[in-house]
């Protein structure tokens, strides 16, 4: 009966080891991307249904986690002013400590996936996330069933949804993505 | 020279339609949405709440021609100059907008959103389908004679391409761009229906000044941060002007949802109907998305469903709908409940109320969020870097900070008084 559903309070002691683990500025996009790998590339079952945008793949509902995150007095979020903008700053809380442990206690798995995921892409900023993130999921989408797309195929649908990056600049990210086995799509033979 | 037909509307006045749009309206598959209230029971509550997904579609494809056209008239140097759309392409993608705007509902189940629990899982993502995926689906399988095969389709618009700006995939390619008309923050969906709506109902809580954010709608370039490489990213946004229409957009939606969506007796109807349907199903799932099944899924309406209630079927909860018996609330949460306040509820219901309550109803959404969704501002200073409007309203920052969730409990008529007195009593013990 609970609004928090055992699967969304599971994503909340997710959030919770995500903030821990962050190195540093842990905003809405690193949040939202982090979990679509985490779901996406280390098969974490979060249950979030993606949808993709220009600005990469999206679920509303990751931010409603967050928030829930806050009130739980998981994280707490701070707007932070940059020279061009401003944005927000996730952090954990005391109460993240008691949320990683239960999430421990659940499942003594996850905590090491979401390292690996922040080790990954923690470091990224919030274009090069997006960009990622973005050939990841066509990659996926264009090798589902029997499609049998190639790396080039990805990487041009890429560029038409992400005009403002340049074709080298997505080639380089989808070359450093297969490297690590990440990419099901194969270059085409020369 | 194609003549162009219009339709009255209540909301936008005189819609205007081509010949080709005309025969889409008129296939089978989209009057189908005729037969499909935009608010299921909500009218038990507000009379007037009788109108139809039909009327509502034909609004999101008017509103979303006219951001459409808004944009382009604003943004024309940006879209053909940086991000090389050729008048032929801005023509071609606004009729693709059109016609994604106007079918964007035609996969509706019956009683609009209380069916969607009986949809089947999708094997390939192991999660239910969304109305969206029908949406798609009929597009692509039924309505692909009247799309490709049209005799005035000059453009060569083809089915599968107003099918992926409705999906989730990759699909659309650079089209994705225009994704935000259809569904965003100040998309053209809910843009018609919180107007549409609040004019059916009798209330004013949907009303927001739409004229002006069509006045101030335009491609926004987002500042690139600090640290990173390439050319900014172009949004859809409005010019500084829009501001606190766009506010006023953001306020309407939580209004709406606070006042009508979430009213106490329109969740309880919502309750009943899904209830209803699973004992009409028989506990099966509607007929997935498929093109072998897809005919089958849209016999299935709210026609079809109110003759299945007449005869019976629709058990308990069937007969609560014919006799206006719904279950009555007993309890509520605050608006925006602590986690104190949902602790002392489910120990209460769990260990003292058994089955006196009926049923327990979350209600949660987020009036706006606050991330890259986010509605972008450009300043009227060259100066100042478009901002969101996130950052530039406190008022919309902070209703996120407190999403709705209302958490209710209800109990049959005849138990209401006895229950709600004991959970009174039991949670004025727990305090």
């Amino acid at each position: 009966m609970n609004t928090t559903t055992p699967a969304s309070e599971l994503r909340v002691e997710v959030l919770a080891g995500m903030a821990k683990l962050a190195p540093q500025n842990l905003g809405h996009t690193k949040v939202m991307k982090l979990c679509y790998f985490l779901q996406e590339l280390e098969g974490v079952p979060l249950g979030y249904d993606f949808n993709l945008f220009t600005y990469g793949p999206y679920d509303s509902a990751v931010l409603t986690d967050l928030a829930l995150a806050c009130r739980f007095g998981a994280v707490e979020e701070m707007t932070v002013r940059y020279s061009r903008g401003s944005g927000y700053n996730i952090k954990a809380t005391t109460g993240a400590d008691e949320m990683v442990q239960e999430l421990n206690q659940n499942d003594p798995t996850l905590f090491p996936r979401i390292e690996k995921v922040v080790k990954e892409f923690g470091s990224f900023g919030a274009a090069e996330l997006e960009l990622r993130s973005t050939i990841f999921f066509v990659d996926r989408e264009l090798t589902q069933g029997s499609m049998t797309s190639s790396r080039d195929d990805v990487i041009e649908r890429v560029g038409m949804i992400k005009p403002h990056f340049s074709t080298q600049d997505i080639r380089k990210a989808a070359d450093d993505m297969a490297d690590k086995g990440w990419l099901k799509t194969k270059t085409r033979p020369s | 020279m194609q003549r162009t037909y219009e339709l009255r509307c209540p909301v936008h006045g005189f819609i205007p339609f081509s010949a080709w749009e005309r025969d889409i309206i008129n296939h089978p598959a989209f009057q189908r949405l005729r037969r499909i209230r935009q608010l299921a029971w909500t009218d038990y509550i507000y009379p007037g709440a009788m109108h139809s997904r039909f009327e509502h579609s034909l609004g999101v494809m008017h509103i979303a021609s006219k951001l459409f056209d808004a944009i382009v008239h604003r943004s024309d140097d940006i879209l053909k100059n940086k991000l090389g759309f050729s008048d032929g392409d801005l023509k071609r993608d606004k009729q693709i907008v059109r016609l994604a705007a106007l079918l964007h509902d035609t996969g509706h189940s019956p009683f609009s959103h209380a069916g969607e629990e009986n949809f089947p899982v999708d094997p390939l993502t192991n999660k239910h389908f969304k109305h969206e995926a029908y949406s798609a689906a009929v597009i692509r399988h039924v309505l692909k004679d009247v799309i490709d095969g049209h005799g005035q389709n000059d453009l060569k618009i083809t089915a599968d391409q107003v099918a992926t700006l409705l999906e989730k995939g990759s699909g659309a390619g650079r089209r994705t761009f225009w994704k935000e008309i259809i569904d965003g923050q100040m998309d053209a969906d809910r843009m018609d229906y919180l107007l549409r709506d609040s004019h059916h109902i009798g209330v004013r809580y949907g009303q927001y000044d739409w004229q002006r954010l069509l006045n101030t709608i335009q491609i926004v370039e987002m500042p690139v941060q600090k640290g990173e490489e390439g050319s900014p990213e172009s949004r859809i946004g409005v010019s500084e002007g829009g501001v606190h229409a766009a506010e006023a957009l953001v306020l309407a939606r939580y209004y709406m949802f606070t006042q009508v969506y979430f009213h106490k007796t329109r969740v309880a109807y919502d309750h009943h109907i899904r209830h209803a349907l699973k004992a009409i199903l028989h506990g099966e799932a509607f007929p997935p998305p498929t093109p072998e099944r897809i005919v089958a899924y849209l016999k299935w309406d709210d026609w079809h469903v109110l003759g299945r209630l007449a005869d019976g079927e629709g058990g308990e909860h069937g007969d609560r709908i014919r006799n206006r018996d719904h279950y009555r609330e007993v309890y509520h949460t605050s608006e925006n409940q602590s986690v104190r306040e949902q602790n002392q509820l489910l120990t209460v219901v769990k260990n003292h109320l058994g089955n006196l309550v009926a049923a327990v109803e979350p209600s949660e959404t987020s009036a706006y969020k606050l991330d890259n969704s986010d509605i972008w501002v450009v300043s009227d200073d060259e100066m100042r870097s478009a901002q969101k409007l996130s950052q530039c309203s406190s008022v919309v920052k902070n209703l996120n900070k407190n999403p709705i969730n209302i958490v209710r409990l209800y109990a049959r008529r005849e138990r209401a008084e006895e229950t709600r007195a004991k959970v009174a009593e039991l949670l004025k013990e727990s305090l």
